[in-house]
């Protein structure tokens, strides 16, 4: 029974050995050949797969609009800036407070100064601002809504006021919040998709207020 | 006793022996085949791949210098993208304290003032208040009592009563706001 098995299968495992044995001959006669072979079909594989991620990343960027683009952007650095302009803040910061009826006696920061609790948990910088107000109960309410839907982002952190004697008042902390630039080259791999989602977050922040300046000129 | 095993080992060996006496010529004719044909596929397969390569090269040199010229567009993407995320966390987070004040300031009742108040971003608040005599300190505990209150309040503390001697009465209130009503509230301005 085993020998019939045997004969059956002979010729087959025969010539597989023989074919097996040509090709171990061609590797021996032109081993840099195939050696470039197989080098050439990975470095194909490789400049294929880079290949069709930059064609994806070019179609990306080429759908994006770059006037909508330019627009949205121009709202969100006011709302959060790329590096510490203080400067601007605070003639913004003064131009509210009498708007709303409040007088300031002092804004101070420390330059420098970056808040490093509760603007870290949120990979966001901040710049720590104390000031000392005078108003009534009201103009103060307002002046702390004006703040907090201000177009560029502010965070009340704590207050302390005192509402008896003739000039009520007292002193607000705020973290002026800012985004670092970011570091090392953007690449192909990294195109992000910005959608209608991302753009109603934009509606969030007050369109037009004193504090919607241009760059340049904060 | 015979070793069938051996039987069946030396029957195909004869067997190879004999196929492969009757097919030398054969064997030597693939070979030579292969070494020929298989060396010439070799170096035609070798010629194709290094013109794909070169092909593909060139065409990702092209993509990446309209790449490399779309940069400035991608990192204002980029920026953008940053930008919308650090907004959102901000804006989601950021309680509004302004409510916190005004609720405080609608639970009380006509004889109360506050004198001061301080609050912080955690939702804790402290407030000093004076009321004008006992009558109105029971309402406006009453008052704190209800359901409103436990609304906005998730922990109330009352210290340091003093009476005047106007017959008023001087105290601290120690108030913890939910965050969630200060953080809901936070678009609503």
């Amino acid at each position: 029974m085993n020998l019939v098995k045997a004969k059956a299968y002979f010729p087959f495992v025969f010539y597989t050995l023989i074919i097996l044995v040509d090709v171990i001959i061609l590797a021996l006669l032109f081993p840099g050949k195939v050696f470039k072979l197989i080098e050439t079909k990975d470095q194909i594989e490789i400049f294929s797969t880079e290949e069709r991620q930059l064609t994806e990343a070019n179609e990306l960027l080429a759908a994006v609009d770059i006037n909508q683009l330019s627009s949205a952007l121009v709202i969100a650095n006011v709302a959060l800036p790329d590096e510490k302009k203080v400067a601007g803040l605070i003639s913004g910061l003064g131009t509210v407070a009498s708007a709303s009826g409040v007088v300031v006696r002092t804004i101070s920061y420390s330059p420098g100064v970056v808040s490093t609790s509760s603007a870290q948990s949120q990979n966001l910088d901040a710049i720590p601002v104390t000031m000392t107000l005078n108003s009534s109960l009201i103009q103060f309410l307002d002046y702390l809504k004006k703040l907090q839907s201000a177009s560029q982002l502010l965070g009340v952190t704590g207050i302390t006021y005192t509402l008896t004697g003739s000039s009520p008042g007292g002193e607000v902390n705020i973290l002026v919040y800012y985004l670092p630039a970011r570091a090392g080259k953007p690449s192909w791999l990294g195109v992000p998709r910005i959608d209608a989602e991302d753009l109603k977050i934009l509606s969030k922040i007050s369109p037009q207020d004193i504090f919607n300046l241009p760059l340049k000129s904060r | 006793m015979i070793d069938i095993n051996l039987l069946v080992s030396s029957d195909v060996l004869s067997l190879s022996q004999k196929i492969f006496k009757k097919n030398l010529a054969v064997v030597c004719l693939v070979l030579t085949f292969v070494v020929i044909f298989g060396g010439a596929i070799i170096f035609g397969i070798d010629q194709l791949s290094t013109t794909r390569l070169a092909q593909i090269k060139s065409h990702r040199q092209e993509l990446q210098n309209q790449f490399a010229s779309d940069l400035p567009k991608l990192e204002m993407l980029l920026s953008l993208k940053d930008k919308l995320a650090g907004i959102n966390r901000v804006i989601s987070t950021r309680p509004n304290l302004s409510t916190a004040i005004s609720k405080q300031q609608e639970m009380l009742l006509p004889g109360i003032s506050t004198t001061n108040f301080t609050v912080s971003s955690d939702g804790s608040m402290n407030f000093n208040v004076k009321i004008a005599n006992y009558k109105i300190l029971s309402d406006y505990l009453t008052e704190l009592e209800t359901e409103k209150s436990r609304d906005f309040f998730k922990q109330l503390k009352i210290s340091s009563l003093q009476m005047g001697k106007d017959g008023s009465f001087d105290f601290s209130i120690n108030a913890v706001f939910d965050k969630n009503i200060l953080l809901a509230n936070q678009n609503k301005l």
